[in-house]
């Protein structure tokens, strides 16, 4: 009997020994100190190892993924001026900050932001860091106030799932790595910060490219399903999703096909979002008190336009 | 009979190693620019501080992407996993509070994706337009306007099923 006690105490404690150290994190932080001990492995990728940078592109920080984002939609901005209108930029920013709260990566480094793009061309675009643009082409052709949602719940789900941090090439990132195993002796100041500005170009390069020739199928199939997660539970109607489908689809056949391609409306898409729509539970609120403020603030697009 | 005792001095000397380690393991750091410290496990939590890029705390728990965590000041609230870190923050020296390193040690520390890599392509490309991406990020929405906006468009303030 004292031995079969004994035994079970040995069992339980060695049991609580295992749970209560088996954690995600605690296993994510064990890993990055047994990686930062082989040689070249260096300690800014051990400290990448932990839970919350798991899944960025190559082990780059949220500061990192910002000032890169910073830079795309600084080219962005430079083919298509941004459309200067306060009221519009304010109230696209309230609706993102909605979808924001309740997706899955509500923090970005420095927030999210919407602006709206002084073109006629139909599109909605992000780059990592949570930049996100809707084109006036687009403003003018949605629905309501849930389909903007829905354009932007999806734009979301393309930061959150760090699908434009994917495009940066490998030979950039093996550059910045293979710098970062060097040691102050090995380089001088002034070349490694050649070199690794030279990296940043590439990356910047690579990511806006990656949006010009759009995202896979997967990709946009993946941020439809982010979309929907993020629609359900805010309250606002997820079916809007399909209407922004087929409005994007509708305006594509007389719209230029820079960018458009990141959006290609197909019936398949569509048919999955229907699919991933019957598995949710969450009931949308009335449209109604969303109606009258979409109307007025997109009513007055035009009068700070400038047709591009 | 000695077997068990020697497994059972194991197994709770394994247990103070594993708890000590495990407190040990509960400091993180805040990875953004700044993060509001929320009353509640909700963006639309009532906001009780704001900490900065590189602060450290202490996890108490974690519940559905959100940690439960202490300030070094003792003030206890929320943050969403995302504005969280395992990993050290190091700063350049020019910020207050910083760690001192080499300076290429710092360049590593930022793998190039700075400030001064965007002052590198802005000089090399004119054209790109962060006056404009200036100007977006001056735009924030503040709480209260966020509660009023979701509560004049009839929105759920919390998931509603």
């Amino acid at each position: 009997m004292w031995r079969l006690q004994n035994r079970l105490l040995c069992i339980a404690l060695c049991g609580a020994v295992g749970c209560s150290y088996i954690t995600e994190r605690n296993v994510k932080n064990l890993g990055s100190r047994i990686l930062s001990l082989i040689p070249g492995y260096t300690l800014f990728e051990a400290f990448e190892a932990g839970k919350n940078v798991s899944n960025s592109r190559a082990g780059l920080t949220e500061e990192e993924e910002y000032y890169l984002g910073r830079a795309v939609a600084a080219r962005i901005m430079s083919i298509y001026p941004p459309l200067e209108d306060a009221e519009l930029n304010s109230y696209l920013n309230k609706v993102a900050a909605v979808a924001v709260a309740f997706s899955d990566r509500p923090e970005t480094f420095e927030g999210y932001h919407v602006q709206a793009l002084d073109t006629n061309e139909v599109n909605s675009l992000s780059t990592p860091g949570g930049f996100l643009f809707v084109t006036r082409g687009l403003l003018q052709i949605l629905q309501d106030e849930d389909t903007l949602a829905a354009v932007l719940a999806h734009e979301i789900g393309h930061v959150q799932t760090r699908h434009g941090m994917k495009a940066i090439d490998e030979k950039n990132i093996s550059q910045v790595l293979s710098l970062a195993g060097k040691t102050a002796s090995a380089l001088n100041c002034s070349e490694l910060g050649q070199q690794l500005a030279l990296a940043f170009r590439g990356s910047v390069d690579d990511v806006f490219n990656f949006l010009e020739k759009g995202y896979s199928r997967d990709q946009e199939f993946e941020a439809d399903a982010q979309a929907i997660d993020i629609l359900g539970p805010s309250g606002y109607d997820a079916s809007a999703l399909i209407t922004a489908l087929e409005q994007l689809s509708l305006a594509g056949a007389n719209q230029s096909k820079r960018w458009l391609s990141s959006h290609p409306a197909t019936a398949d898409r569509i048919a999955r979002v229907q699919e991933a729509q019957k598995g949710t539970a969450f009931i949308p609120s009335s449209r109604a008190p969303r109606v009258e403020r979409f109307q007025k603030v997109m009513g007055q697009i035009g009068h700070a336009a400038k047709t591009h | 009979m000695k077997a068990y005792r020697l497994c059972l001095a194991f197994a709770l000397s394994a247990l103070f190693v594993s708890c000590v380690s495990a407190y040990a393991e509960d400091k993180m750091s805040v990875q953004i620019k700044s993060a509001k410290l929320r009353a509640d496990a909700s963006h639309l939590g009532r906001s009780l501080s704001t900490l900065a890029y590189g602060d450290q705390v202490n996890v108490i728990s974690e519940d559905a992407g959100w940690y439960k965590i202490k300030t070094v000041k003792g003030l206890e609230g929320f943050l969403h996993r995302t504005a969280l870190t395992t990993k050290k923050i190091v700063f350049r020296s020019s910020t207050p509070g910083s760690v001192q390193a080499e300076e290429a040690d710092l360049l590593l520390a930022g793998k190039g994706f700075n400030k001064e890599a965007e002052q590198d392509i802005a000089s090399k490309d004119p054209s790109l337009n962060f006056a404009a991406v200036d100007r977006l990020e001056r735009r924030k929405v503040e709480d209260n306007e966020l509660a009023e906006f979701m509560r004049a468009g009839g929105l759920h303030v919390a998931p509603t099923e």
